[in-house]
Protein backbone atom coordinates (compact mmCIF):
# COMPACT_ATOMS: atom_id res chain seq x y z
CA UNK A 1 0.00 0.00 0.00
CA UNK A 2 1.66 3.39 -1.03
CA UNK A 3 0.68 6.01 1.15
CA UNK A 4 3.35 8.85 0.05
CA UNK A 5 2.53 12.00 -1.46
CA UNK A 6 4.54 13.72 -3.87
CA UNK A 7 4.61 17.47 -3.88
CA UNK A 8 7.07 19.12 -5.47
CA UNK A 9 10.54 17.17 -6.35
CA UNK A 10 9.94 15.85 -2.49
CA UNK A 11 7.34 13.27 -0.66
CA UNK A 12 5.12 12.87 2.14
CA UNK A 13 5.52 9.80 4.03
CA UNK A 14 1.55 9.35 4.59
CA UNK A 15 -1.33 11.90 3.86
CA UNK A 16 -1.87 12.72 7.59
CA UNK A 17 -0.71 16.05 9.26
CA UNK A 18 -1.52 17.75 12.01
CA UNK A 19 -2.70 21.80 11.23
CA UNK A 20 -1.12 24.78 11.80
CA UNK A 21 -2.32 26.40 15.01
CA UNK A 22 -3.65 23.55 16.63
CA UNK A 23 -0.45 21.34 17.19
CA UNK A 24 2.00 24.13 18.91
CA UNK A 25 5.68 23.40 17.74
CA UNK A 26 5.60 19.51 17.94
CA UNK A 27 7.00 19.62 21.50
CA UNK A 28 3.78 20.10 23.30
CA UNK A 29 2.02 16.84 21.70
CA UNK A 30 5.44 14.96 21.77
CA UNK A 31 4.24 12.76 25.28
CA UNK A 32 0.90 11.98 23.58
CA UNK A 33 1.51 10.77 20.79
CA UNK A 34 4.10 8.88 18.47
CA UNK A 35 5.09 12.36 16.18
CA UNK A 36 7.19 9.71 14.13
CA UNK A 37 3.66 8.56 12.26
CA UNK A 38 2.69 11.87 10.93
CA UNK A 39 2.42 12.60 7.27
CA UNK A 40 3.67 16.28 8.53
CA UNK A 41 3.45 19.11 11.16
CA UNK A 42 2.45 22.43 10.05
CA UNK A 43 4.21 24.62 12.57
CA UNK A 44 2.43 27.47 14.44
CA UNK A 45 2.37 30.45 12.10
CA UNK A 46 6.22 31.94 12.20
CA UNK A 47 6.63 35.98 11.42
CA UNK A 48 8.97 37.97 11.12
CA UNK A 49 9.29 39.81 14.97
CA UNK A 50 7.37 37.77 17.91
CA UNK A 51 3.90 38.47 17.64
CA UNK A 52 2.08 38.85 21.56
CA UNK A 53 -1.42 37.91 19.65
CA UNK A 54 -4.99 39.27 20.48
CA UNK A 55 -6.38 40.37 23.81
CA UNK A 56 -8.63 37.96 25.85
CA UNK A 57 -11.09 35.57 25.57
CA UNK A 58 -9.65 34.18 22.83
CA UNK A 59 -11.71 31.16 22.44
CA UNK A 60 -16.02 30.53 22.36
CA UNK A 61 -16.89 27.57 21.77
CA UNK A 62 -19.85 26.89 19.30
CA UNK A 63 -22.48 24.09 18.26
CA UNK A 64 -20.24 21.46 17.01
CA UNK A 65 -17.29 23.74 16.57
CA UNK A 66 -14.95 26.68 17.74
CA UNK A 67 -14.24 30.33 17.19
CA UNK A 68 -10.68 31.25 17.91
CA UNK A 69 -9.00 34.60 17.69
CA UNK A 70 -5.33 33.95 18.67
CA UNK A 71 -4.26 36.71 16.43
CA UNK A 72 -0.83 34.57 15.46
CA UNK A 73 0.47 35.29 18.53
CA UNK A 74 4.40 33.36 17.84
CA UNK A 75 7.77 32.79 18.95
CA UNK A 76 9.00 35.50 15.65
CA UNK A 77 11.56 34.36 13.15
CA UNK A 78 14.73 34.75 15.42
CA UNK A 79 12.77 32.72 18.36
CA UNK A 80 11.40 30.13 16.12
CA UNK A 81 15.25 29.31 15.25
CA UNK A 82 16.77 29.01 18.66
CA UNK A 83 13.70 27.66 20.71
CA UNK A 84 11.75 25.35 18.12
CA UNK A 85 13.98 24.04 15.51
CA UNK A 86 16.69 22.28 17.66
CA UNK A 87 13.87 20.03 18.57
CA UNK A 88 12.10 19.98 15.50
CA UNK A 89 15.55 18.62 14.22
CA UNK A 90 15.16 15.56 16.34
CA UNK A 91 12.06 14.59 14.38
CA UNK A 92 11.82 12.16 11.09
CA UNK A 93 8.11 13.24 9.60
CA UNK A 94 8.38 16.11 7.85
CA UNK A 95 8.27 19.79 9.10
CA UNK A 96 6.40 22.12 6.61
CA UNK A 97 7.06 26.02 8.32
CA UNK A 98 3.87 27.84 8.60
CA UNK A 99 4.61 31.67 7.21
CA UNK A 100 2.52 34.56 8.19
CA UNK A 101 3.07 38.70 7.53
CA UNK A 102 1.45 41.75 7.63
CA UNK A 103 2.96 42.66 3.85
CA UNK A 104 4.37 40.53 1.24
CA UNK A 105 8.07 41.77 2.51
CA UNK A 106 7.63 39.94 5.68
CA UNK A 107 6.73 36.48 3.90
CA UNK A 108 9.42 36.73 2.08
CA UNK A 109 12.06 37.98 4.87
CA UNK A 110 10.47 34.72 7.05
CA UNK A 111 11.26 32.69 4.02
CA UNK A 112 14.95 34.22 3.70
CA UNK A 113 16.09 33.35 7.33
CA UNK A 114 14.71 30.52 7.43
CA UNK A 115 15.45 28.93 4.41
CA UNK A 116 19.06 27.29 5.04
CA UNK A 117 17.49 24.82 7.49
CA UNK A 118 17.36 21.01 6.22
CA UNK A 119 14.81 20.29 9.14
CA UNK A 120 12.12 22.88 7.35
CA UNK A 121 10.96 20.52 4.48
CA UNK A 122 8.77 23.33 2.98
CA UNK A 123 6.26 26.10 3.50
CA UNK A 124 2.72 26.47 4.23
CA UNK A 125 1.85 30.70 3.65
CA UNK A 126 -0.83 31.72 5.46
CA UNK A 127 -2.61 34.22 3.33
CA UNK A 128 -5.44 33.38 5.23
CA UNK A 129 -5.63 34.09 8.82
CA UNK A 130 -9.10 36.34 9.68
CA UNK A 131 -7.57 37.26 13.29
CA UNK A 132 -5.63 39.82 12.03
CA UNK A 133 -6.09 43.61 10.91
CA UNK A 134 -3.06 43.59 8.23
CA UNK A 135 -2.41 41.09 5.68
CA UNK A 136 -3.64 37.69 6.43
CA UNK A 137 -7.17 37.51 5.32
CA UNK A 138 -6.45 40.39 3.11
CA UNK A 139 -4.14 38.68 1.09
CA UNK A 140 -5.88 35.52 0.64
CA UNK A 141 -9.55 37.54 -1.16
CA UNK A 142 -7.77 38.97 -4.26
CA UNK A 143 -6.17 36.56 -6.43
CA UNK A 144 -3.58 39.16 -8.21
CA UNK A 145 -2.08 39.51 -4.54
CA UNK A 146 -1.59 35.82 -4.17
CA UNK A 147 -0.02 35.33 -8.08
CA UNK A 148 2.10 38.03 -7.29
CA UNK A 149 3.27 37.08 -3.19
CA UNK A 150 3.20 33.18 -4.36
CA UNK A 151 6.01 34.92 -7.60
CA UNK A 152 7.95 36.48 -4.78
CA UNK A 153 8.55 33.59 -2.67
CA UNK A 154 8.66 30.83 -5.53
CA UNK A 155 12.13 32.84 -6.29
CA UNK A 156 13.43 32.49 -2.39
CA UNK A 157 13.30 28.56 -2.25
CA UNK A 158 13.76 25.28 -3.90
CA UNK A 159 11.11 23.86 -1.56
CA UNK A 160 8.14 23.25 -1.70
CA UNK A 161 5.62 26.40 -0.87
CA UNK A 162 1.76 25.36 -0.23
CA UNK A 163 -0.63 28.40 -0.17
CA UNK A 164 -3.48 27.89 2.83
CA UNK A 165 -6.76 29.74 1.19
CA UNK A 166 -9.25 31.02 3.07
CA UNK A 167 -12.92 29.64 2.48
CA UNK A 168 -14.31 33.60 3.54
CA UNK A 169 -14.73 34.62 -0.58
CA UNK A 170 -17.12 34.43 -3.08
CA UNK A 171 -14.69 32.41 -5.54
CA UNK A 172 -11.98 30.02 -3.18
CA UNK A 173 -10.95 28.48 -7.05
CA UNK A 174 -10.19 31.74 -8.58
CA UNK A 175 -7.73 32.38 -5.90
CA UNK A 176 -6.50 28.54 -6.25
CA UNK A 177 -5.54 29.12 -9.79
CA UNK A 178 -3.89 32.78 -9.09
CA UNK A 179 -1.78 30.48 -6.43
CA UNK A 180 -0.84 27.95 -8.94
CA UNK A 181 -0.41 30.77 -11.77
CA UNK A 182 2.20 32.43 -9.01
CA UNK A 183 4.37 28.83 -8.90
CA UNK A 184 2.79 27.16 -5.76
CA UNK A 185 3.32 23.65 -5.96
CA UNK A 186 0.07 22.56 -3.61
CA UNK A 187 -2.89 24.39 -2.30
CA UNK A 188 -4.27 23.75 1.50
CA UNK A 189 -8.17 24.37 2.06
CA UNK A 190 -9.06 26.07 3.81
CA UNK A 191 -8.06 27.96 6.64
CA UNK A 192 -11.00 28.77 9.65
CA UNK A 193 -14.71 30.11 8.23
CA UNK A 194 -15.29 33.73 9.99
CA UNK A 195 -18.03 33.81 12.65
CA UNK A 196 -19.24 35.29 15.67
CA UNK A 197 -20.85 34.95 18.78
CA UNK A 198 -22.84 36.87 20.57
CA UNK A 199 -22.78 37.21 24.79
CA UNK A 200 -26.70 38.14 25.12
CA UNK A 201 -25.76 38.82 29.13
CA UNK A 202 -23.04 41.18 28.26
CA UNK A 203 -24.53 42.21 25.29
CA UNK A 204 -21.44 42.08 23.37
CA UNK A 205 -19.48 40.02 21.09
CA UNK A 206 -18.14 36.97 22.89
CA UNK A 207 -14.45 37.42 21.84
CA UNK A 208 -13.16 41.41 22.08
CA UNK A 209 -12.43 41.21 18.36
CA UNK A 210 -15.95 40.84 17.32
CA UNK A 211 -15.44 38.24 14.31
CA UNK A 212 -12.90 35.28 14.79
CA UNK A 213 -12.60 31.67 12.88
CA UNK A 214 -14.98 29.17 13.03
CA UNK A 215 -13.27 25.35 13.28
CA UNK A 216 -14.13 21.57 14.04
CA UNK A 217 -16.65 19.46 12.94
CA UNK A 218 -19.17 22.79 12.03
CA UNK A 219 -17.55 23.30 9.05
CA UNK A 220 -16.45 20.17 7.72
CA UNK A 221 -18.92 20.65 4.49
CA UNK A 222 -17.35 24.08 3.66
CA UNK A 223 -13.64 22.65 3.44
CA UNK A 224 -14.86 19.21 1.55
CA UNK A 225 -17.15 21.46 -0.99
CA UNK A 226 -13.97 23.43 -1.31
CA UNK A 227 -11.41 20.75 -2.35
CA UNK A 228 -13.75 19.14 -4.72
CA UNK A 229 -13.99 22.76 -6.63
CA UNK A 230 -10.19 23.49 -6.48
CA UNK A 231 -9.05 20.11 -7.33
CA UNK A 232 -11.17 20.46 -10.26
CA UNK A 233 -9.77 24.04 -11.17
CA UNK A 234 -5.75 23.36 -10.62
CA UNK A 235 -3.59 20.24 -11.50
CA UNK A 236 -1.38 20.87 -8.17
CA UNK A 237 -2.29 18.68 -5.20
CA UNK A 238 -5.03 20.07 -2.86
CA UNK A 239 -4.43 19.82 1.03
CA UNK A 240 -7.81 18.95 2.92
CA UNK A 241 -8.57 20.42 6.62
CA UNK A 242 -11.30 21.66 7.90
CA UNK A 243 -13.25 19.24 10.74
CA UNK A 244 -11.53 16.22 10.57
CA UNK A 245 -12.17 14.47 13.52
CA UNK A 246 -11.80 10.52 12.09
CA UNK A 247 -11.07 8.12 9.84
CA UNK A 248 -14.88 8.53 7.47
CA UNK A 249 -14.28 12.42 7.53
CA UNK A 250 -10.59 12.15 5.94
CA UNK A 251 -12.12 9.76 3.16
CA UNK A 252 -14.47 11.85 2.39
CA UNK A 253 -11.96 14.49 1.86
CA UNK A 254 -9.87 12.34 -0.03
CA UNK A 255 -12.79 11.14 -2.34
CA UNK A 256 -13.74 14.76 -2.77
CA UNK A 257 -10.44 15.50 -4.49
CA UNK A 258 -7.70 16.36 -1.12
CA UNK A 259 -4.38 14.30 -1.60
CA UNK A 260 -3.30 15.00 1.46
CA UNK A 261 -4.92 16.29 4.99
CA UNK A 262 -4.63 18.07 8.05
CA UNK A 263 -5.95 17.44 11.64
CA UNK A 264 -6.72 20.49 13.44
CA UNK A 265 -9.29 20.80 16.32
CA UNK A 266 -9.64 17.36 16.71
CA UNK A 267 -6.26 17.21 18.14
CA UNK A 268 -7.40 19.15 20.83
CA UNK A 269 -9.98 16.58 22.33
CA UNK A 270 -7.67 13.49 20.77
CA UNK A 271 -4.04 14.16 20.59
CA UNK A 272 -3.43 10.85 18.46
CA UNK A 273 -6.58 11.61 16.30
CA UNK A 274 -4.05 11.54 13.38
CA UNK A 275 -2.74 7.89 14.25
CA UNK A 276 -6.45 7.02 14.18
CA UNK A 277 -7.26 8.62 11.17
CA UNK A 278 -4.07 6.93 9.01
CA UNK A 279 -5.47 3.54 10.40
CA UNK A 280 -8.38 4.05 9.67
CA UNK A 281 -7.75 5.59 5.88
CA UNK A 282 -5.73 2.11 5.35
CA UNK A 283 -8.48 -0.37 6.82
CA UNK A 284 -10.58 1.67 4.08
CA UNK A 285 -8.29 1.21 1.16
CA UNK A 286 -7.97 -2.10 2.35
CA UNK A 287 -11.51 -3.33 1.64
CA UNK A 288 -11.74 -0.93 -1.00
CA UNK A 289 -9.03 -2.49 -3.17
CA UNK A 290 -6.99 0.79 -2.85
CA UNK A 291 -3.27 0.65 -3.78
CA UNK A 292 -2.62 3.99 -3.14
CA UNK A 293 -3.56 7.46 -2.76
CA UNK A 294 -4.63 8.52 -5.88
CA UNK A 295 -6.98 5.88 -6.05
CA UNK A 296 -9.30 7.74 -4.14
CA UNK A 297 -9.83 10.54 -6.90
CA UNK A 298 -11.86 11.13 -9.72
CA UNK A 299 -14.82 8.47 -8.39
CA UNK A 300 -16.97 11.44 -9.00
CA UNK B 1 1.39 13.86 31.42
CA UNK B 2 -0.47 11.05 30.08
CA UNK B 3 -3.70 10.55 28.29
CA UNK B 4 -6.07 7.90 29.89
CA UNK B 5 -8.97 5.77 30.65
CA UNK B 6 -10.78 5.80 33.96
CA UNK B 7 -13.29 4.38 35.98
CA UNK B 8 -15.34 6.53 37.84
CA UNK B 9 -15.20 5.60 41.90
CA UNK B 10 -18.00 7.48 43.27
CA UNK B 11 -19.84 10.68 42.60
CA UNK B 12 -21.79 12.27 45.17
CA UNK B 13 -23.23 16.37 45.33
CA UNK B 14 -21.42 18.28 48.26
CA UNK B 15 -23.55 21.31 47.86
CA UNK B 16 -26.11 23.11 45.94
CA UNK B 17 -25.05 22.37 42.38
CA UNK B 18 -21.93 21.09 43.50
CA UNK B 19 -20.63 17.61 42.78
CA UNK B 20 -17.32 15.93 43.73
CA UNK B 21 -15.88 12.82 41.53
CA UNK B 22 -13.38 10.29 42.57
CA UNK B 23 -11.96 8.12 39.69
CA UNK B 24 -9.00 5.23 39.19
CA UNK B 25 -5.45 6.93 38.76
CA UNK B 26 -2.97 4.59 36.51
CA UNK B 27 -0.20 2.98 38.03
CA UNK B 28 2.38 4.20 35.38
CA UNK B 29 0.70 8.11 35.80
CA UNK B 30 2.75 10.53 37.48
CA UNK B 31 1.63 11.72 40.77
CA UNK B 32 -0.49 14.92 40.53
CA UNK B 33 0.47 17.80 42.55
CA UNK B 34 -2.18 20.51 44.04
CA UNK B 35 -2.86 23.50 41.90
CA UNK B 36 -2.37 20.91 38.41
CA UNK B 37 -5.47 20.09 36.79
CA UNK B 38 -6.91 17.56 33.76
CA UNK B 39 -9.42 17.58 30.77
CA UNK B 40 -12.39 15.17 30.12
CA UNK B 41 -13.73 14.14 26.92
CA UNK B 42 -17.18 13.99 27.62
CA UNK B 43 -18.45 12.15 24.83
CA UNK B 44 -17.85 11.57 21.25
CA UNK B 45 -20.52 13.34 19.62
CA UNK B 46 -19.08 16.79 18.62
CA UNK B 47 -21.57 19.08 21.26
CA UNK B 48 -20.27 19.78 23.39
CA UNK B 49 -16.83 19.76 21.39
CA UNK B 50 -14.22 20.70 23.30
CA UNK B 51 -12.59 18.65 26.57
CA UNK B 52 -13.49 20.41 29.63
CA UNK B 53 -10.65 21.28 32.32
CA UNK B 54 -11.29 20.52 36.07
CA UNK B 55 -8.44 21.49 39.22
CA UNK B 56 -7.81 18.10 40.87
CA UNK B 57 -9.00 18.25 44.76
CA UNK B 58 -7.04 15.25 46.29
CA UNK B 59 -5.02 12.30 45.24
CA UNK B 60 -5.01 9.03 47.18
CA UNK B 61 -2.06 7.47 47.09
CA UNK B 62 -2.81 3.86 48.47
CA UNK B 63 -5.77 3.49 46.30
CA UNK B 64 -4.31 5.43 43.18
CA UNK B 65 -7.73 7.41 43.01
CA UNK B 66 -8.11 11.10 42.48
CA UNK B 67 -11.23 13.66 42.70
CA UNK B 68 -12.74 16.32 41.25
CA UNK B 69 -14.86 19.07 42.75
CA UNK B 70 -17.19 20.89 40.01
CA UNK B 71 -20.07 22.94 39.43
CA UNK B 72 -22.93 21.64 37.22
CA UNK B 73 -23.52 24.92 34.78
CA UNK B 74 -23.71 23.35 31.23
CA UNK B 75 -24.46 20.66 28.92
CA UNK B 76 -20.48 19.23 29.62
CA UNK B 77 -20.88 19.16 33.14
CA UNK B 78 -24.84 18.22 33.54
CA UNK B 79 -23.65 14.96 31.38
CA UNK B 80 -20.53 14.52 33.76
CA UNK B 81 -23.17 14.66 36.64
CA UNK B 82 -25.61 11.78 35.23
CA UNK B 83 -22.27 9.76 34.91
CA UNK B 84 -22.80 6.37 37.28
CA UNK B 85 -19.90 5.13 39.63
CA UNK B 86 -17.68 2.34 37.03
CA UNK B 87 -18.51 4.42 33.62
CA UNK B 88 -15.27 5.51 31.64
CA UNK B 89 -13.65 8.90 31.86
CA UNK B 90 -11.00 9.84 29.43
CA UNK B 91 -8.64 11.75 31.13
CA UNK B 92 -5.98 13.93 29.87
CA UNK B 93 -3.37 14.85 33.26
CA UNK B 94 -1.93 15.86 35.26
CA UNK B 95 -1.79 19.35 33.19
CA UNK B 96 -0.18 22.63 34.55
CA UNK B 97 2.15 23.93 37.22
CA UNK B 98 1.28 23.94 41.28
CA UNK B 99 1.34 25.69 44.13
CA UNK B 100 4.60 26.61 45.65
CA UNK B 101 5.25 25.01 48.94
CA UNK B 102 5.52 27.60 51.72
CA UNK B 103 9.02 28.18 53.82
CA UNK B 104 8.30 25.98 57.06
CA UNK B 105 8.12 29.47 59.04
CA UNK B 106 5.02 30.96 57.12
CA UNK B 107 1.44 30.21 57.79
CA UNK B 108 -0.45 29.07 54.39
CA UNK B 109 -3.34 31.84 54.02
CA UNK B 110 -6.17 29.82 51.40
CA UNK B 111 -8.52 31.56 50.25
CA UNK B 112 -11.36 29.99 47.75
CA UNK B 113 -14.58 30.54 46.44
CA UNK B 114 -17.04 28.47 44.41
CA UNK B 115 -14.88 25.60 42.25
CA UNK B 116 -11.46 27.27 43.24
CA UNK B 117 -12.54 25.32 46.52
CA UNK B 118 -11.34 21.92 44.98
CA UNK B 119 -7.43 22.91 44.08
CA UNK B 120 -7.42 24.77 47.47
CA UNK B 121 -8.70 22.08 49.41
CA UNK B 122 -6.17 19.81 48.20
CA UNK B 123 -2.92 22.12 48.82
CA UNK B 124 -4.84 22.43 52.27
CA UNK B 125 -4.54 18.75 53.26
CA UNK B 126 -1.08 18.53 51.51
CA UNK B 127 0.00 21.46 53.82
CA UNK B 128 -2.09 20.04 56.80
CA UNK B 129 0.09 16.62 56.31
CA UNK B 130 3.53 18.40 55.91
CA UNK B 131 3.12 19.92 59.81
CA UNK B 132 1.71 23.60 58.48
CA UNK B 133 -1.20 24.89 60.29
CA UNK B 134 -2.83 26.27 57.09
CA UNK B 135 -6.21 28.79 57.48
CA UNK B 136 -8.40 27.79 54.62
CA UNK B 137 -10.93 30.46 54.07
CA UNK B 138 -14.18 29.46 51.84
CA UNK B 139 -15.94 32.05 50.71
CA UNK B 140 -20.00 31.89 49.31
CA UNK B 141 -23.48 33.28 49.02
CA UNK B 142 -25.04 31.45 51.47
CA UNK B 143 -24.80 28.14 53.54
CA UNK B 144 -26.34 25.93 51.21
CA UNK B 145 -23.07 26.09 48.93
CA UNK B 146 -21.29 24.83 51.97
CA UNK B 147 -19.94 21.80 51.68
CA UNK B 148 -19.39 19.30 54.56
CA UNK B 149 -15.30 18.86 54.86
CA UNK B 150 -13.53 17.03 57.34
CA UNK B 151 -11.35 19.08 59.51
CA UNK B 152 -7.75 19.96 59.28
CA UNK B 153 -5.41 18.47 61.75
CA UNK B 154 -3.48 21.43 62.33
CA UNK B 155 -5.06 23.77 60.41
CA UNK B 156 -8.60 25.81 60.12
CA UNK B 157 -11.61 25.85 58.23
CA UNK B 158 -13.13 29.13 58.18
CA UNK B 159 -16.56 29.58 56.08
CA UNK B 160 -17.67 33.01 55.40
CA UNK B 161 -21.54 33.99 53.29
CA UNK B 162 -22.44 36.93 52.23
CA UNK B 163 -25.65 36.47 53.71
CA UNK B 164 -24.27 35.44 57.20
CA UNK B 165 -26.42 32.29 57.49
CA UNK B 166 -23.06 30.42 58.17
CA UNK B 167 -19.84 31.10 59.47
CA UNK B 168 -18.30 34.90 58.72
CA UNK B 169 -21.01 37.27 57.87
CA UNK B 170 -18.81 38.97 54.67
CA UNK B 171 -16.40 37.83 51.86
CA UNK B 172 -13.20 35.50 52.45
CA UNK B 173 -10.97 38.83 52.26
CA UNK B 174 -13.19 40.56 54.73
CA UNK B 175 -12.61 37.95 56.82
CA UNK B 176 -8.64 38.33 56.33
CA UNK B 177 -8.43 41.60 56.72
CA UNK B 178 -10.05 40.39 60.25
CA UNK B 179 -7.53 38.16 61.26
CA UNK B 180 -4.67 39.01 63.47
CA UNK B 181 -1.19 40.50 62.69
CA UNK B 182 0.51 37.86 64.51
CA UNK B 183 -1.08 35.49 62.21
CA UNK B 184 -0.71 37.72 58.89
CA UNK B 185 3.39 38.04 60.39
CA UNK B 186 4.92 35.34 58.00
CA UNK B 187 1.68 34.40 55.83
CA UNK B 188 1.30 33.30 52.52
CA UNK B 189 -1.59 33.89 50.19
CA UNK B 190 -3.09 31.25 47.72
CA UNK B 191 -5.87 32.09 46.32
CA UNK B 192 -8.47 30.03 43.52
CA UNK B 193 -12.27 31.13 42.49
CA UNK B 194 -13.85 33.94 41.00
CA UNK B 195 -11.54 37.14 39.36
CA UNK B 196 -13.18 39.69 41.34
CA UNK B 197 -12.17 37.59 44.83
CA UNK B 198 -8.56 36.22 43.17
CA UNK B 199 -8.11 40.73 42.74
CA UNK B 200 -9.08 40.97 46.25
CA UNK B 201 -6.19 38.74 47.88
CA UNK B 202 -3.62 40.17 45.45
CA UNK B 203 -4.74 43.39 46.76
CA UNK B 204 -4.86 42.45 50.56
CA UNK B 205 -1.18 40.51 49.86
CA UNK B 206 0.34 44.23 48.55
CA UNK B 207 -1.15 45.79 51.50
CA UNK B 208 0.24 43.41 53.98
CA UNK B 209 3.55 43.00 51.88
CA UNK B 210 3.15 39.49 51.72
CA UNK B 211 3.95 36.71 49.17
CA UNK B 212 0.70 35.36 47.02
CA UNK B 213 0.13 32.92 44.51
CA UNK B 214 -3.36 32.55 42.34
CA UNK B 215 -4.60 30.08 40.63
CA UNK B 216 -6.43 31.07 37.19
CA UNK B 217 -9.23 29.89 35.19
CA UNK B 218 -9.94 31.11 31.29
CA UNK B 219 -11.38 29.33 28.46
CA UNK B 220 -9.34 26.22 26.71
CA UNK B 221 -8.85 23.98 23.89
CA UNK B 222 -5.68 22.39 23.86
CA UNK B 223 -5.05 22.18 27.61
CA UNK B 224 -0.99 21.38 26.50
CA UNK B 225 0.26 24.65 25.97
CA UNK B 226 -0.47 24.27 22.20
CA UNK B 227 -2.94 26.72 20.75
CA UNK B 228 -2.00 29.60 22.54
CA UNK B 229 -5.86 30.32 23.52
CA UNK B 230 -6.06 30.29 27.45
CA UNK B 231 -4.18 33.38 28.07
CA UNK B 232 -4.28 36.10 31.17
CA UNK B 233 -2.75 39.73 30.40
CA UNK B 234 0.37 40.29 32.89
CA UNK B 235 1.45 42.90 34.10
CA UNK B 236 3.93 45.96 32.59
CA UNK B 237 7.56 44.94 33.56
CA UNK B 238 7.35 41.45 32.56
CA UNK B 239 8.78 39.18 29.66
CA UNK B 240 6.04 38.86 27.89
CA UNK B 241 2.53 40.08 27.38
CA UNK B 242 0.31 37.00 28.14
CA UNK B 243 1.30 33.77 29.25
CA UNK B 244 -0.70 30.55 29.01
CA UNK B 245 -2.88 29.26 31.76
CA UNK B 246 -2.28 25.90 31.07
CA UNK B 247 1.03 25.37 30.49
CA UNK B 248 2.75 28.17 32.27
CA UNK B 249 0.04 28.46 35.04
CA UNK B 250 -2.69 28.00 36.35
CA UNK B 251 -0.78 28.97 38.86
CA UNK B 252 1.19 32.49 39.01
CA UNK B 253 2.21 34.94 41.24
CA UNK B 254 -0.43 37.32 41.52
CA UNK B 255 1.86 40.33 41.26
CA UNK B 256 2.69 39.27 37.41
CA UNK B 257 -0.84 39.10 36.57
CA UNK B 258 -2.14 42.55 35.21
CA UNK B 259 -5.64 42.57 37.43
CA UNK B 260 -8.11 44.86 35.71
Amino acid sequence: MDLSIKIKNKTLPNPVGVASGTFGYGEEYAPLTDLSKLGAIYTKAVTVEPRPGNPLPRLVETPAGMINSIGLANVGTKGFLEEKIPFLKTLSCPVILNVAGSLEEDYAEVIRRVDFQDAIWGYEVNISCPNVKHGGLAFGTDPVQVERLTSTLRKLTDKPLIMKLTPNVTDITAIARAAEAGGADAVACINTVMGMVVDIHKRKPAIPAGTGGLSGPAIKPVGIAAVYRVSKAVNIPVIGLGGIMNADDAVEYLLAGASALQIGTANFIDPDTSGKVLAGIKKYMREAGFTKISDFHGYF
Amino acid sequence: MKNFKSKILSQKSIALGYMEMKFSWPEDCETPKAGQFLTIKIQEQPIPLLRRPFALSAYNQEEKSASIIYQVRGTGTEILSSMKDGETLDVLSPLGNSFTMPKKKETPLLVAGGIGLGPILYFARELDKAGYSPILVFGCRDKSLIPDLPPLKNGRIQFCTDDGSEGFHGSSVDYLNCLDSSELKNAYVYSCGPTGMLKACHNFAVSKNIPSETAMEEMMACGVGACMGCVVELAEGQEKQYARVCKDGPVFQSRIIKWT
